[in-house]
C-alpha cells in the first residue's frame, strides 16, 4: 500500500511542479521522506489574510490516498476553522466515515480522487470564507461574528509580525 | 468431632495446584470416603457404607433442621409461587437475535416496501441504509421528495445502466495509483473509471464503516452486487453486517449486545416502556441470551440483584477508585492461622482444612470452623465495634467499614469464579454417573441444576454487600437484610461443600441432599433479593458518592 502512496505522491509532485495554481507552493520536506510536505499558502486578496504567506505542514498516512493527509499551520494562525495548535479542520480532510451528523456533503469529503492541490485550494477558499457553524477555534468564531474589525486587526498584526515587522 | 475427611482434594492445597499434589492429600479410594456433614455438626458421623445408614442421615437432617424441613417440598424447578411473585413486575418481552437475523428481517421489510417504490430490491436496500433502516422516515421523505431522494441517495435515475460494471483488461492509466498497466477497471454510470485494484482497496477500507459506499469521485452509490462483483465474493455481507451494527449502536435503547466475550447475540427489548416501571421499583431488567449468558439490560453488567443499576454503578466506581490492590491482597493467598503455611484456595467452599496441620477454619474470618457449622453463619455480619458511641464517621472508620464490605464482596466474587471452575468438573461428574452407575442423563441433571442455583445464590450474595454498604446500619430492615445474608451465606456454603464430592456413588446416594440444599438456597436467594429491593424502595439504602 505504501508503495502506491509513494508513487501517487511523486506523481502529484510532478504535476504541481509542472503547473500549479497561483498562491500555492508545496513539496516534500526532504528527499528521503515523501510523506511529510511543506507548503506555502498565500493569503487570498480582499481578505484580512491578504499579503500574508503562511507556512503549513502536510502529513500523509501510509494508506494515502485512501485516507486523507493532515494539514497543520506552523505557526498557527487566527481563523475560525484552525485549532490553536494549527491543525486545519475542513471537510475535504475528513473521510465520509467519520461525520456522524451528516453535516458535510459527501462530495466535499475526502476521497481518493482528491489531491494536494485540491486541498490547498480548499484551504485558500476557507481563508476567504470561514465556516463559523462548525468552528475549531471558538474564540476566533465569536470574534469573527461579533467584532469583525477587531478580528481583522488581530490577523493583520500577526501577519506583520510573521513577516518581521 | 465431625468426621471431615474428604473424598478428594476437598478444600485446599498448597500453592502449587497441579493435580499431583491433590492426589497426595486425597483419601485413597471412594469406598473409604465418608461424608461431609459440617453443617449439621450436631449429627453424629455416619458410616455410609451400608444402605440404611444413608437413610438415617436424611431422616435425621429433616427432623433436626426445621428450616430445611420447610423447603423440602419444593423441587429445584420453578414453582408456582415463583411465577406469582414475578407478576408484580411487568414481564420483559425480549428476543435474542443475531446480526444475520436482523438483516433478514430488514430484507423482509425491503420486500414489503417493494410495491411502494417499484424499484429493484437492491435500490431499496440502499435507501434503507441511508435512513438507518428506519422505514417510516424513509417513506415520509419519499412522499416529499421522490426523485430528489433517489439522487441524494446516489441512485441512478436515468434508467440506463450503460457503463456500469467491471470492464475487461486494457491498457489503462489510473489517476489514483498512477499506474499505467494492463488491468481490469470498474466504473458506474458516471464514467469515473479506476483500476480494479484501487477500487478493491477503497471498498475494503469502507466495508467496516457501515455506510453506503459511493463512487470515488461522485455520490453515485455502489450496490451490493457491484461490491461482490469487484471483490469477487460475498463481501457485501460484511457491509450489511457493519450497517446493522451501526443500526444497533443507534438504537441502544432497545437493542443491546450481549457483553460476554465473543458472544454475538443481540437482545431486542420489545417494550421499552416497561423499563420505567422497573427503575421505579428498583428492580433490574435481567435478560438471558440464547447462549445462556445473563446480564442486566440497563447497565450491561452481570446479574447484580439485589443491587439496582445505580448502586452497582456507584459500587463499581468506588471499588475502582479505592481498592485496586486491596482486591488482590485480599482475594489470593492466606496463611493457615495455626501453622502459617501458605494456602491458595482452589475450590468454592469457605470451609478450609489445612492439608498440613489439618486445622479447620473459615476462609473469610480465619477463625475456627466449629462455631460456623451451627445454624447461624457469623461471618456475614459486620460488627460495628463502636455501636454505643455515636461519633461522627472518621475517615478511617469509613474506610474500615468499606474495606469490610469490599472484602466480603470480593470473597464471594472469587468463590463464584471458583464455583465456575467447579462447573467444568460437574460435567465430568454427570458423565461419570452415566458411565459408572448407569444413571440416565436426565436423572443426572440435578447436579447441573444445583450448580446453577449455587451460582445464582453466590451472585446475589455478592451484590447484597454493595446494597448493605449503602444501607443505613441502624435501621431495622437493614438488620433483617444482614440476617438474610447470613442465612443465604450458610446455605450457599453448605451446597458448595456438597458439590465438591467427586465419587459418583456418593453423589447418587446423597442425591436428596442436593435437592434439599439447592431448594433451600433458591428460597433464601429469593428472600434476600426481595429484602434488598425493599431497602432500595424505601430509601434505606441509597447510592452516594
Amino acid at each position: 500500500m505504501s508503495k502506491t502512496a509513494q508513487k501517487r505522491l511523486l506523481k502529484e509532485l510532478q504535476q504541481l511542479m509542472k503547473d500549479s495554481s497561483t498562491g500555492i507552493v508545496a513539496g516534500p520536506r526532504s528527499e528521503n521522506d515523501l510523506f511529510v510536505w511543506d507548503c506555502l499558502i498565500q493569503g487570498p486578496p480582499d481578505t484580512p489574510y491578504e499579503g500574508g504567506i503562511f507556512n503549513a505542514k502536510l502529513e500523509f498516512p501510509k494508506d494515502y490516498p485512501l485516507s486523507p493527509p493532515k494539514l497543520t499551520f506552523t505557526p498557527s494562525i487566527l481563523h475560525p476553522n484552525i485549532y490553536h495548535n494549527g491543525e486545519v479542520c475542513i471537510s475535504i480532510l475528513h473521510s465520509p466515515g467519520d461525520d456522524p451528523n451528516m453535516y458535510e456533503l459527501a462530495e466535499e469529503r475526502w476521497s481518493p480522487v482528491q489531491s494536494v492541490e485540491k486541498i490547498l485550494l480548499s484551504v485558500m477558499s476557507m481563508l476567504s470564507e470561514p465556516n463559523v457553524e462548525s468552528g475549531a477555534n471558538v474564540d476566533a468564531c465569536i470574534l469573527w461574528r461579533d467584532n469583525r474589525p477587531e478580528f481583522e486587526l488581530q490577523v493583520k498584526r500577526s501577519i506583520l509580525q510573521s513577516l518581521g515587522f | 468431632m465431625t468426621d471431615l475427611e474428604s473424598d478428594d482434594s476437598l478444600l485446599l492445597e498448597f500453592e502449587d495446584d497441579d493435580s499431583e499434589s491433590i492426589s497426595n492429600i486425597d483419601a485413597p479410594t471412594d469406598s473409604k470416603a465418608t461424608h461431609l456433614d459440617s453443617d449439621f455438626a450436631n449429627i453424629p458421623p455416619h458410616n455410609v457404607d451400608t444402605d440404611d445408614s444413608e437413610f438415617d442421615i436424611d431422616e435425621s437432617q429433616f427432623s433436626e433442621d426445621d428450616l430445611e424441613d420447610d423447603y423440602l417440598v419444593f423441587p429445584i424447578k420453578k414453582t408456582t409461587k415463583d411465577l406469582l411473585d414475578e407478576d408484580s413486575l411487568p414481564s420483559l418481552k425480549y428476543e435474542c437475535l443475531t446480526t444475520q437475523e436482523i438483516f433478514d428481517s430488514m430484507k423482509r421489510r425491503v420486500h414489503h416496501l417493494q410495491p411502494v417504490f417499484s424499484l429493484p430490491p437492491q435500490d431499496i436496500l440502499i435507501l434503507m441504509q441511508r435512513y438507518d433502516w428506519n422505514e417510516e422516515r424513509l417513506l415520509e421523505e419519499w412522499t416529499e421528495k421522490m426523485d430528489n431522494l433517489l439522487i441524494e441517495s446516489g441512485l441512478n435515475t436515468s434508467g440506463e445502466s450503460d457503463g456500469r460494471g467491471v470492464k475487461n483488461g486494457k491498457e489503462f492509466f489510473c489517476p489514483i495509483c498512477c499506474e499505467e498497466i494492463l488491468t481490469e477497471t470498474f466504473s458506474l454510470e458516471c464514467g469515473h473509471e479506476y483500476c480494479i485494484d484501487c477500487y478493491r482497496h477503497y471498498i475494503k477500507d469502507r466495508l467496516n464503516h457501515g455506510k453506503i459506499i459511493t463512487c470515488m469521485d461522485c455520490s453515485l452509490a455502489l450496490k451490493n452486487e457491484d461490491i461482490d462483483q469487484i471483490m469477487g465474493g460475498a463481501s457485501s455481507v460484511k457491509l450489511m453486517d457493519s450497517s446493522i451494527k451501526s443500526f444497533i449502536r443507534k438504537h441502544s435503547n432497545s437493542y443491546k449486545w450481549c457483553p460476554y466475550t465473543d458472544c454475538k447475540c443481540i437482545i431486542h427489548l420489545k417494550d421499552t416502556l416497561s423499563l420505567q416501571e422497573y427503575s421505579r421499583l428498583h428492580a433490574s431488567r435481567f435478560v438471558t441470551c440464547s447462549m445462556g449468558h445473563s446480564f442486566c439490560f440497563g447497565c450491561g453488567f452481570e446479574i447484580h440483584a439485589p443491587a439496582d443499576c445505580r448502586v452497582t454503578d456507584q459500587w463499581v466506581k468506588k471499588a475502582r477508585l479505592e481498592c485496586e490492590n486491596l482486591n488482590w491482597v485480599l482475594s489470593h493467598t492466606k496463611e493457615c492461622p495455626r501453622c502459617s503455611v501458605n494456602i491458595e484456595k482452589n475450590g468454592g467452599c469457605n470451609h478450609m482444612v489445612c492439608s498440613s496441620c489439618r486445622h479447620e477454619f473459615c476462609w473469610i474470618c480465619g477463625g475456627d470452623w466449629a462455631p460456623h457449622g451451627s445454624s447461624f453463619y457469623q461471618c456475614a455480619i459486620y460488627k460495628n465495634e463502636d455501636k454505643n458511641k455515636l461519633v461522627a464517621d472518621t475517615p478511617k472508620k469509613t474506610l474500615r467499614r468499606y474495606a469490610f464490605f469490599y472484602k466480603m464482596f470480593t470473597e464471594h466474587e472469587v468463590s463464584a469464579k471458583l464455583d465456575w471452575k467447579l462447573g467444568e468438573t460437574v460435567g465430568f461428574k454427570v458423565k461419570g454417573l452415566q458411565e459408572k452407575i448407569g444413571v440416565s442423563w436426565i436423572e443426572g441433571q440435578f447436579l447441573t441444576e444445583s450448580l446453577k442455583t449455587l451460582n445464582e445464590g453466590r451472585t446475589a450474595l455478592k451484590w447484597s454487600f454493595a446494597v448493605a454498604y449503602y444501607s443505613d446500619p441502624s435501621h431495622n430492615l437493614t438488620k433483617i437484610f444482614i440476617d438474610n445474608q447470613g442465612l443465604l451465606s450458610n446455605a450457599v456454603e453448605s451446597l458448595s461443600e456438597l458439590l465438591q464430592i467427586k465419587s459418583p456413588e456418593v453423589i447418587m446416594k446423597r442425591r436428596t441432599e442436593f435437592y434439599n440444599k439447592a431448594g433451600y438456597v433458591k428460597n433464601r436467594t429469593k428472600a434476600l433479593l426481595e429484602c434488598g429491593r425493599d431497602l432500595l424502595r424505601k430509601g434505606i439504602s441509597k447510592a452516594r458518592e
